[in-house]
């Protein structure tokens, strides 16, 4: 869609992601962005059925299709392996080798053989191991001295990141905004090109994910670590995860900016009862909703074990999203069960999301506060949902959710890591407790809206390096409407 | 227009050719055209032996985009000139950041010639004299010189001498000719005709797209108004060919582009925001488009006809 353009735009900002269907939160923040005058083009993975050009909002999409940087992939193949081999030529080189902790021939060293013929075939097998080592000594030495500084001015990029990276370098950005990651290698390889700021954008701290193996989270970490630096800002989503990248990289600038919602079609004043126009079977029960993706780390067993402890029977557990993990918890509420109590609801688009959340009495975030950092120090998109929508929170303790619960009296905290405790909060749920909460909700729930958090954005975008040179900052105006 | 201009230079004297390296859906006529990848070697060949100048549009050479015949040509001694007509040379992140207007702010995907800055550097190098179409390209290119495009007045004269077309005088015609909607602010255009649709002005709008340059000339005579681009801020070569043709035409002059002009051209100047004020002003007869109407030729044949283009080309090839 064409639009006029009331002033010249300011800046260009070029977002980096491997998403394919792509983050609320980009989107926030590139609206946001374009708001204040910034020119926003996010390059994103690409899909199937998806356009490679699209313009969302006011957000200029760009898919980077992977397959068309693989058509050179033979010829890429050979040169990773040339590039391979000249790295393990690079390596640092060992230490000189000690005759006491030799091997030889590839085994280590063994008990001397007796005799004057075998000891002298053992001297000469000893000598050629010394002499070959030597020799790999000096190569690695004139390598790791001559030619590695000369070869180190060649990135590691994959093709995909360096797809990505043309296509960055073809926009010519002002700032570069890398969301997570993997795309952080071609932000920095960009920033080296171009001499732009940076801003590093961790929507989770990506090396502590549960279903990444220990091998690849210490690679992930070692990345993180060697890149981060580069990044004139990094960007968590709340204060006690960036306290902890913080104190593990050391980050001097950074700021939070949380997954709050941006929902200005949604009126919170309105009363909505959208479950209930859709199942009948539902009228006259207590909802307790779960929204989002549904998988293992998300407790969801528990909470369907914990609906068979439960004797109210005016209680009624939604599990709404997506996921392949829906079909076992459906097996498993058969089980138990509970089939008439625990209700699978398909996911909902994002522009009906809010009136359904709206539609329940109480959200439930159980999140395990026993898995990884990730889940532990959580602020996930569902608790902004549910205050948007005004919807009463019950929720494990987990730090940051029961923080904002708790201080703003927006629900209840119990222990949700235990089946009878569970079972104990759900049959405590009292509806005169749950209108009070709506009343606080009302009241105090702006302040976790995106309106607030857009504000944080901004003010890290402006205390970025030659944000604030003359004639940069403010937008022309047009004299002629 | 290369067509064009060597027809012109030829009737001077001069054995001009015109190349086109890649097929035209306008179907511009050019002297020699080339189809496949080994023809066009081939000709690269025989041209470099066979021309003394070359005049290359379109930020390509007789190999295309790639360039890689340029420095060649300059060792031999040949003389080159650049003629830069929009997207191969225009700084689009500049433009969008510069101007409240600008074709670049909605262009999306990006339609810039990949090759822009190697072609920049090429025309900085190695071009004697750097020719652009329009005013606002020449602070992309320091010392380039406005060289405005060339109508082709035989067809147009042609067409003229062919019987006028029926016309519903209860009827307000608009044409346009978009090669890129995005560019050429078509939408804006659009919205504006429908507003005034729904309002009950007697207005159609013509869009011509994707017709030989020919069929497309023959259409434009039957309109009352035509609406050329709105958002680069100089008008192009539809809005030239239309004053020769005597139709009033509406463009986006961006006011510091004007001065560039050897005299202010005959066209209503109007914008995105603009654009529904002036069309109900053309409807409504409160704008004039008589005067308009009989100032068009006559600024076409000074400014746009080949001959004095030519002339002024043969007179940098001189130099």
């Amino acid at each position: 869609m064409n639009r006029v353009h009331p002033y010249a735009l300011r800046r260009r900002v070029v977002m980096l992601t491997t998403d394919v269907m792509i983050d609320r939160r980009i989107l926030h923040e590139g609206e946001t962005l374009a708001g204040a005058g910034y020119e926003v083009i996010l390059l994103a993975g690409s899909g199937a059925a998806l356009p490679t050009h699209e313009i969302l909002g006011r957000v200029k999409v760009h898919r980077v299709d992977g397959a068309a940087y693989l058509r050179f992939a033979p010829l890429a193949r050979f040169g990773i392996r040339i590039r391979d081999r000249v790295g393990r030529l690079m390596r640092p080189p060992p230490a000189f080798p000690d005759a006491r902790a030799s091997t030889v021939g590839g085994q280590s060293r063994k008990p001397l053989p007796l005799g004057r013929q075998a000891n002298r075939a053992f001297e000469a097998r000893l000598v050629l191991a010394w002499g070959l080592r030597a020799l790999r000594y000096v190569t690695a030495k004139v390598f790791h001295g001559c030619v590695r500084p000369l070869l180190s001015r060649v990135d590691r990029l994959s093709l995909l990141e360096r797809g990505y990276l043309s296509e960055g370098l073809f926009y010519r950005p002002d700032i570069i905004h890398v969301h997570d990651l993997p795309m952080l290698a071609v932000g920095v390889a960009l920033k080296a090109r171009l001499h732009v700021p940076l801003v590093y954008d961790m929507h989770e701290s990506y090396p502590d994910q549960p279903r990444l193996t220990p091998r690849l989270r210490r690679r992930l970490r070692r990345l993180e670590r060697k890149h981060i630096g580069a990044a004139d800002v990094a960007i968590s989503v709340n204060d006690l995860l960036l306290e902890v990248i913080r104190a593990r990289y050391q980050l001097k600038r950074c700021g939070v900016v949380q997954n709050a919602v941006r929902a200005p079609q949604f009126d919170p004043e309105r009363r909505y009862d959208r479950f209930r126009a859709d199942y009948p079977q539902l009228q006259g029960k207590l909802l307790i909703l779960f929204q989002g993706y549904i998988a293992p780390e998300r407790n969801l067993e528990m909470a369907v074990h914990a609906m068979a402890r439960v004797r109210r029977t005016d209680l009624v557990l939604l599990i709404m999203g997506y996921g392949e993990y829906a079909q076992t918890l459906e097996e498993l509420a058969d089980a138990q069960g509970v089939t008439d109590r625990v209700l699978l609801v398909p996911a909902k688009p994002q522009d009906e999301l809010l009136s359904y959340s709206a539609s329940a009495d109480v959200g439930l975030i159980p999140y395990s506060t026993r898995r990884d950092l990730n889940t532990r120090l959580a602020s996930p998109n569902k608790l902004y949902e549910f205050i948007k929508a005004r919807l009463p929170i019950l929720t494990n303790r987990l730090p940051f959710v029961e923080r904002v619960v708790t201080q703003w009296g927006f629900g209840t905290v119990a222990d949700l890591d235990d089946v009878d405790s569970f079972a104990g909060a759900l049959e405590g749920i009292e509806r005169w407790q749950l209108s009070a909460c709506r009343e606080r909700l009302a009241r105090d729930g702006w302040r976790f809206a995106w309106e607030q958090e857009e504000a944080h954005l901004l003010k890290l975008y402006e205390a970025l390096p030659g944000q604030s040179e003359p004639g940069a900052a403010v937008p022309v105006t047009l004299a002629r409407q | 227009m290369a067509g064009v201009l060597a027809r012109a230079q030829r009737a001077l004297g001069v054995d001009a050719r015109s190349y086109c390296d890649q097929a035209n859906h306008f179907q511009y006529p050019a002297d020699y055209t080339a189809s496949s990848t080994s023809e066009r070697l081939a000709k690269a060949l025989r041209f470099a032996r066979q021309f003394d100048v070359f005049h290359f549009y379109f930020g390509r050479s007789l190999l295309g985009a790639s360039l890689l015949d340029v420095r060649p040509l300059a060792l031999l001694g040949k003389k080159i000139f650049f003629h830069f007509c929009g997207c191969d040379i225009r700084d689009e992140k500049a433009t969008t950041h510069t101007y409240s207007v600008s074709a670049c702010a909605n262009c999306f995907p990006k339609l810039c010639s990949p090759n822009r800055d190697q072609a920049r550097a090429a025309a900085e190098r190695f071009g004697r004299v750097n020719f652009v179409s329009t005013p606002d390209l020449l602070e992309f290119l320091p010392r380039a010189v406005l060289m405005p495009q060339a109508v082709d007045f035989e067809l147009v004269e042609r067409i003229m001498r062919e019987p006028a077309p029926r016309r519903d005088p209860r009827r307000f015609v608009i044409v346009h000719a978009p090669t890129n909607r995005q560019i050429k602010g078509t939408q804006y255009l659009l919205d504006a005709v429908a507003r005034l649709q729904a309002l009950h002005y007697p207005v159609e709008l013509s869009l011509i797209e994707n017709r030989s340059h020919a069929d497309a000339v023959r259409l434009y005579r039957a309109a009352d108004l035509a609406v050329d681009q709105l958002l680069v801020g100089s008008y192009g070569q539809f809005a030239a060919e239309m004053m020769a043709l005597g139709v009033p035409t509406i463009a986006y002059l961006r006011p510091d582009l004007v001065s560039h002009y050897a005299e202010e051209p005959p066209l209503i100047n109007a914008d995105p925001m603009t654009l529904e004020t002036v069309l109900r002003n053309c409807l409504e007869g409160r704008q004039d488009l008589g005067p308009l109407k009989a100032a068009g030729p006559s600024f076409a044949r000074r400014v746009h006809h080949p001959e004095p283009l030519a002339r002024r080309c043969l007179e940098a090839y001189a130099a």
